[in-house]
């Protein structure tokens, strides 16, 4: 009984090609190509002229159109690529914070051996000042993860589900 | 009786599959790791990871992409990252009438060039591998002929690139290029083409007429992954999106009328970009029962691009073969592995 389906879907397939072809070479003659461009000539005319009477009677009747809606979209729009450029921006000046406290720990760690032969003869205030950078900079880093995280807030709320 | 008796079941049964709602689609693990607009990078983790070039997908405007993540067991994208990889899958959204005056440009830049600068940072990866689907192949072209990325490989999927050779209507193909059909005014009155205009334009232009899937359903109604397959391709065919006017009159002018991307003379805001430029290791594949995007339409870029490693396939099947698979033809796996850089 099965062949009797593949048979039938066999039967299908040929006339939905032969009726495809046949629908093809009609529709690339000469005469239906003219028929259509007119009919598609005018046809944007008449909506074009529609669409005029509506925006201009949107105004007195206080409606909001389409192009309203899509003005107010466009915004939200450019308010997402401000933030999309912020959070880059913010990705950019962590990323080279990383690099300059890995730098920063590199030279630490060379010096550090040095400095603990001459700890008694180091002067405080030279210690307490790259204490002080490396708190800064731990400083910067803290800031710099929580305008990025809050970029990436800003940017979820309005952007929707996907 | 017996015989009618058990024809009217399988008609009850078919019936009830058509009667079905929407299937569940796009179940693969996913996080989204950029959005912008109607767009989203879908970020796909490789389940044990072997490659540190990830796949970068570039899907059609025309359809929706979830072609690639059908059902687990049937998914590209579950096939590459079982292979090892992980994926990135731009995934470019419904256009509402806010985004018609999007051009090609703006998908090729703010979109894909954005996009792959996004899953080369989240993945720390040196260079990447592209692969368009469609018209996401042909946009994926244009990108890698102007991209300033590290792009390793590229794949193009059945992407109509050649317009010299088109399938079908050519006399109007020839009317469009002697300007005798303006169709401007057309796509400027709609603003974005509603997705059901989409559908039909593509049916018109592949399957005007389209019911032999009906009869491949009553065959093999009683076999469960097969109507759990149709199910879901089904409902792909008949999900089109919606595509921004200023886009289609670029395509139509630049790669219809004027052929321009294959002809060299093709500018994206302002910058030349021209297919001599891609020098990464790029594979076509075209495949051989299709009737939308034959081998003519691709093959020649293979002549054109500056690559040193250049492939041209043609693989057995459809258009959309080779986006709804549940394994990696094994020419695109073996491809892929020798090219990408094991981790």
């Amino acid at each position: 009984m099965s062949d009797v389906y593949k048979d039938l879907k066999k039967i299908a397939m040929l006339l939905e090609k032969h009726v495809n072809n046949r629908i093809h070479q009609e529709l690339n003659k000469e005469e239906v190509i003219q028929f259509i461009t007119q009919w598609l000539n005018k046809h944007p005319h008449v909506f074009q002229s529609l669409r005029e009477y509506g925006e201009l009677l949107s105004a007195p009747l206080n409606i909001p159109t389409k192009t309203d809606t899509a003005n107010i979209a466009k915004l939200l729009i450019q308010l997402e690529e401000k933030v999309d450029t912020l959070e880059d921006n913010v990705n950019d000046l962590h990323e080279k914070l990383d690099k300059v406290s890995v730098k920063e720990d590199a030279e630490g760690a060379s010096e550090q051996n040095t400095k603990q032969k001459a700890r008694r003869n180091l002067s405080p205030s030279k210690q307490e000042k790259a204490q002080r950078r490396r708190d800064a900079l731990d400083r910067l880093k803290y800031y710099s993860h929580e305008i990025s995280k809050t970029a990436k807030t800003a940017g979820g709320t309005h952007r929707g589900s996907a | 009786m017996v015989l009618r008796k058990n024809e009217n079941g399988r008609l009850h049964k078919v019936k009830e599959v058509l009667s079905q709602g929407s299937p569940q689609v796009g179940k693969s693990p996913k996080q989204a790791v950029w959005k912008k607009n109607k767009a989203a990078l879908w970020y796909y983790q490789a389940k044990q990871k072997k490659y540190e070039t990830p796949l970068f997908l570039v899907y059609s405007l025309v359809n929706r992409a979830f072609i690639l993540d059908l059902a687990p067991g049937m998914s590209t994208v579950e096939a590459f990252t079982n292979a090892g990889f992980d994926v990135y899958l731009l995934d470019f959204g419904e256009p509402g009438y806010e985004d018609k005056d999007i051009t090609v440009d703006d998908y090729v830049y703010d979109y894909i060039q954005t996009g792959v600068k996004k899953a080369l940072h989240h993945s720390k990866a040196k260079d990447i591998t592209i692969i368009g689907y469609c018209l996401g192949g042909t946009l994926a072209a244009m990108y890698a002929a102007v991209a300033d990325e590290p792009i390793k490989n590229i794949v193009l999927m059945v992407a109509p690139m050649d317009f010299d050779y088109v399938p079908v209507f050519d006399q109007w193909v020839q009317a469009l290029r002697e300007g005798s059909v303006s169709y401007e005014e057309w796509i400027d009155m709609y603003g974005v083409i509603p997705a059901k205009l989409m559908e039909k334009g593509m049916r018109i232009a592949s399957y005007p007429v389209y019911f032999s899937h009906y009869f491949s359903l009553l065959e093999r109604v009683n076999d469960p992954s097969y109507v759990h397959k149709w199910r879901r391709f089904n409902y792909w065919t008949e999900s089109h999106v919606p595509f921004a006017g200023a886009a289609l009159k670029q395509l139509i002018q630049e790669l219809v009328q004027e052929n321009s991307l294959i002809r060299g003379s093709l500018r994206l805001r302002g910058k030349k970009a021209v297919l001599s430029n891609i020098t990464a290791n790029i594979l076509v594949v075209s495949t051989t029962l299709d009737t939308l995007v034959p081998k003519a339409m691709s093959q020649s870029v293979v002549e054109l691009v500056s690559s040193k490693d250049k492939t041209f396939k043609l693989a057995e099947g459809g258009h959309a073969t080779l986006a709804a698979r549940s394994r990696l033809p094994s020419f695109l796996a073996d491809w892929l592995v020798e090219r990408s850089a094991p981790v």
